[in-house]
């Protein structure tokens, strides 16, 4: 297997990250954990029950997925401070983060509908964003995310001389 | 201390001036700046150089002055150190100068910087003006080319609070003219250099010059400046040779004169 199980401390240097949370709930750190794993190819996995936490989780992922048992259920104070009124339309648009944000507690079934988890078999996706490729497309992503078309196409330039 | 290296370049007309002092992350000793000031002033004067990269390389640029020198240098000692004549040195050199910014750019590091024609950045590239976190204020230029090149307002929400700015947020300031992965910082540097060194050599230290008049003449008075410069131009043998190569439909082969 060519990624690595991540606890806090143990970021340096791996090819991918492979995140397991349960009952996740929004504390100290939370921002700070969550940019950092932003630029690593990463796969999370959320399960149980969790307060808006778990969304931000997915939506800094490379990869999310769910177990059948989560249920998200979004509070104002953690939405606001994690940015989600932001993050969440730029992941999947705005009338779904929407969805999210008013609709209630959401289960698996919602959050999958959402595009935020996907179905699959988590170890292998981790797998697969363990390959170098995995971390170009990512950079390519993430600059991207901040950058006009033509500011982005002169980085992949770029990025493409590294292969 | 450290070093500053030059790695000229000639088939392209660039030079690279690297500095690299890890042990300090590239801190602006007294001793530091002067080389600097020595080795770009040299290639300022090589006829075959047409545009300075200056780099601390695809981790870190430079992460502000020495501290702890500063801390042991009383106001007379630091007036003495003639850090602030190599920061004139380095203000008056006419080749046009690309910054390659990778990791931190603070404090003096981020003077340096901002000194330059234009700057290229890897996405891991951090700027900022801290001196005030250390009871300090910026004195290589920090206060006035941040309000020049971002505007007031933006300066001051940099160097009031010492706040740092990435580098999406440095380009949406206009500070930075583009954005690479830090393990092609310099290349791209140097590509961008060349595309200036490409150009009419006495012309692009002519515009640069002109552009450089907007921080510190009125309007009237640069336009009547870049008008001056035009008609030095005029009279140049590159500008008959440029046009001629245009109407041809070649390269243009300029000599300078």
């Amino acid at each position: 297997m060519g990624f690595s199980r991540l606890v806090l401390e143990d970021w340096s240097s791996a090819p991918s990250a492979l995140v397991e949370a349960r009952g996740v709930r929004f504390g100290d750190g939370a921002i700070k954990f969550l940019r950092r794993l932003e630029a690593v190819p990463s796969v999370v996995v959320v399960g149980g029950e969790c307060d808006a936490s778990a969304l931000a989780l997915l939506a800094s992922a490379t990869l999310g997925f769910v177990t059948d048992d989560v249920t998200v259920s979004v509070d104002v104070d953690s939405a606001l401070a994690l940015g989600l009124t932001s993050t969440l339309p730029a992941a999947i648009g705005g009338a779904t983060a929407r969805a999210l944000l008013f609709g209630g507690p959401a289960d698996a079934t919602a959050v999958r509908r959402s595009g935020l988890a996907i179905d699959g078999d988590p170890e292998e996706a981790a797998a697969r964003l363990a390959e170098p490729a995995a971390a170009l497309l990512l950079r390519s992503l993430r600059v991207a995310a901040h950058s006009t078309r033509d500011q982005a196409r002169q980085y992949d330039d770029e990025l493409r001389q590294l292969r | 201390m450290g070093t500053v290296t030059a790695d000229v370049r000639s088939g392209r007309g660039v030079a690279v001036v690297t500095i690299a002092a890890p042990e300090t992350r590239n801190a602006l000793s007294t001793e530091l700046l002067t080389s600097l000031a020595d080795v770009i002033d040299g290639l300022d004067r090589d006829p075959a150089v047409h545009a300075i990269v200056l780099t601390g390389g695809p981790k870190l640029f430079a992460a502000g002055a020495d501290v702890k020198q500063l801390r042991e240098m009383s106001p007379v000692e630091y007036a003495a150190s003639g850090r602030a004549a190599c920061w004139q040195r380095l203000g008056a050199v006419a080749t046009p100068l690309v910054a390659a910014v990778a990791g931190f750019a603070l404090g003096g590091g981020c003077e340096l910087a901002l000194a330059a024609d234009l700057v290229v950045t890897a996405d891991t590239a951090v700027f900022g003006q801290p001196e005030v976190k250390l009871g300090l204020v910026p004195g290589a230029g920090g206060t006035q080319r941040w309000a020049r090149a971002a505007g007031r307002f933006a300066a001051a929400g940099v160097v009031l609070t010492g706040r740092t700015v990435d580098a999406f947020e440095a380009r949406d300031l206009g500070l930075v003219h583009r954005i690479v992965p830090a393990e092609r910082l310099v290349e791209a540097a140097v590509a961008v250099a060349a595309s200036i060194a490409a150009n009419g050599p006495l012309a692009v230290r002519a515009a640069r010059s002109a552009v450089r008049r907007a921080e510190e003449l009125p309007l009237a008075a640069a336009l009547e400046y870049e008008r001056q410069q035009l008609l030095l131009m005029l009279g140049s043998d590159d500008h008959v040779e440029g046009i001629n190569a245009l109407l041809e439909k070649r390269a243009p082969h300029f000599t300078g004169s």
